[in-house]
């Protein structure tokens, strides 16, 4: 089994190299197979596989075909189900929109087996026609190994590419999402929301250009870092000349939970264009004195308010996920189910 | 004879560097009212925290027995455990968790045992009703973007689903309408008919309307400097705090 190291995650303005964020370097085993994930969606959605046609990723997924998805109806819906063995593997789709349709994508990446995940890659490439809408939901909850996803989006006129990323667990993650807004009025809306447990690392790249008229973009990232977990935060908004009356903002709201962690965000405004809106925030810090003592005054010890703070911050990325499966997935890990 | 609940013995307690309750002493027997009045700045809110264990409130000297039991040295959720509950004056936002599943989770932590959502739902149907609260208050999160009267009723609301051995009420009725105060006085009665002992801080006396109080005390200057029954409370509205300050 080969080992090579790819350059990921790439910022597309490079900044100084002392941070250690202008990339990141995966170092996997080449995927051995093509993951055949289970793959649920009316007729007609899946249209076949052809060579894998990117320009990005070669190394990954230069050797594989990729599913050709084609939605052209309402409240269409594509399930996929990957599970990850402890070979490594990569799969990848060509997600196509057509105009004045909506669609949904939920990716599941869950375990076959309970240790040992190998690695596994998958890219999500789409293009959104003109008034359409696509949400695409990933979830990660992996006992270990290394997960690589990437998106990118290509946004006609009037259509949303909407991304929903809850990530709760993997021994390494690099997840990150390209997003083109070409269209006038389209928009970008991405959340992710993850919990790093002891000594994992997240490693996230998200970028949008802004390049028709009156184009909007949010992106937001939430999460809970536990003891020695790792991560890298890069979101980058581009307004592009041209883009006149755009609007793009970037968040990220992270909670400490022990002090030997590494915590590096990296929020990037480029703008060649006069006519924009761009900001961005953070709040990043340790659980808050008051609301602590607050929910101990109660009677809840300091163990489950620390899970309670940490299930909050996943329920924002949870409460835009309508597939019941999944948020089950979810609420499951997160011991917080109804029943 | 009813049994004390609540005995506090000679505390002194201090906030950073200020020294704010000198030498308090007070005791409550189960199932009674008292109130604690007293002018700004006295220590009343001092004492409903240093009862709860806020590690902000430093206690430097005396004791406090609930229950039997000595608490001086107890963490929050220990005494929140044992049966004190104190209700916020300015109850703290908590986003991301709804006020029906942290009560749902309060009530589990404190016996032990899962709750199933839909006895869970069941068994605060009545309490709601009582408050004139709507279902869906119990799925927002906990006290984010609720008004002044909402965050107040919330507090009852929890009041009565932990059902505390004492409840320490902090100037519930505080910016509240009037109707408001007519519906947290039904919350705070239900209370006191299920055995509950009360012990109310304010310096507005429109809540006590409507309650029986077995007590008043007088704090000022860190002490409590008078006590007597509910003659007290009008002795207070009519000729304010001047004649117990010394």
């Amino acid at each position: 089994m080969s080992t090579m190291e790819i350059k990921v995650n790439t910022l597309s303005s490079p900044t100084m190299s002392r941070l250690k964020l202008n990339n990141a370097i995966m170092t996997v085993s080449a995927p051995e197979s093509i993951e055949k994930p289970k793959l649920t969606a009316a007729d007609g959605i899946i249209t076949g596989t052809r060579a894998y046609s990117g320009e990005d990723d070669k190394e990954i997924f230069g050797s594989i075909k990729e599913h050709v998805v084609s939605f052209s109806k309402d409240s269409n819906l594509l399930v996929a189900e990957y599970k990850i063995s402890s070979d490594s593997t990569a799969d990848a789709m060509l997600i196509d929109v057509a105009d004045n349709t909506s669609a949904t994508v939920v990716v599941n990446y869950t375990s076959s087996v309970r240790k040992g995940c190998g690695f596994g890659g998958f890219k999500f490439r789409t293009k959104l026609g003109k008034n359409s809408s696509l949400h695409i939901v990933q979830l990660s909850i992996l006992p270990d190994g290394t997960l690589y996803t990437n998106i990118q989006g290509d946004c006609g006129d009037d259509s949303m590419l909407k991304l929903t990323t809850v990530c709760l667990g993997a021994s390494k993650a690099y997840i990150g999402a390209d997003c083109r807004l070409s269209g006038k009025n389209s928009s970008f809306d991405s959340e992710t929301a993850y919990i790093l447990g002891e000594g994992e690392l997240l490693d996230m790249n998200y970028n949008c250009d802004h390049i028709g008229k009156r184009t909007h973009s949010l992106i937001k990232a939430s999460g809970v870092m536990k003891a020695e977990s790792m991560k890298n935060s890069r979101q980058t908004i581009n307004f592009i000349k041209g883009c006149a009356g755009s609007i793009g903002a970037e968040s990220e709201d992270v909670l400490l939970l022990d002090d030997d962690i590494v915590n590096k965000s990296l929020p990037v405004i480029l703008c060649t264009e006069e006519d924009v809106e761009g900001e961005h925030g953070a709040s990043i810090g340790q659980p808050d004195e008051e609301i602590v003592y607050y929910l101990m005054s109660r009677g809840l010890d300091e163990q489950r308010i620390l899970d309670m703070l940490s299930a909050a911050k996943i329920q924002s990325a949870a409460s835009r996920i309508s597939h019941k499966p999944t948020l089950e997935l979810i609420e499951n890990y997160l011991g917080i189910s109804e029943e | 004879m009813s049994k004390v609940l609540l005995e506090v013995k000679d505390i002194f307690v201090n906030v950073e560097e200020k020294e704010i309750l000198k030498g308090l002493s007070l005791s409550i027997n189960e199932g009674e009212t008292h109130v604690i009045m007293g002018p700004n700045g006295a220590g009343k809110s001092t004492l409903g925290h240093t009862l709860m264990a806020n590690p902000k409130y430093n206690l430097r000297s005396g004791s406090i027995i609930f229950d039997g039991n000595d608490i001086t040295k107890e963490p929050t959720d220990k005494r929140a455990k044992a049966g004190i509950m104190l209700t916020f004056q300015d109850p703290i936002p908590v986003p991301g968790i709804t006020l029906g599943s942290f009560v749902r989770s309060a009530i589990e932590q404190r016996t032990g045992k899962r709750i199933r959502i839909w006895d869970f739902k069941k068994s605060m149907k009545s309490t709601l009703e009582l408050l004139n609260m709507d279902e869906s208050y119990t799925e927002r999160d906990l006290n984010v973007g609720f008004s002044g009267g909402e965050k107040k009723k919330a507090e009852i609301f929890q009041l009565l689903m932990l059902s505390p051995k004492l409840a320490i009420l902090d100037e519930t009725d505080s910016g509240l309408d009037v109707d408001a105060v007519k519906t947290v006085g039904a919350g705070i009665r239900a209370f006191r008919e299920q055995g509950g002992t009360l012990l109310i801080i304010t310096h507005s006396t429109r809540l006590l309307d409507s309650l029986e109080v077995d007590k008043t005390h007088i704090l000022a200057d860190g002490r409590i400097v008078t006590t007597g029954d509910r003659s007290l409370v009008d002795e207070v509205n009519t000729n304010g705090f001047e004649s117990f300050i010394s």
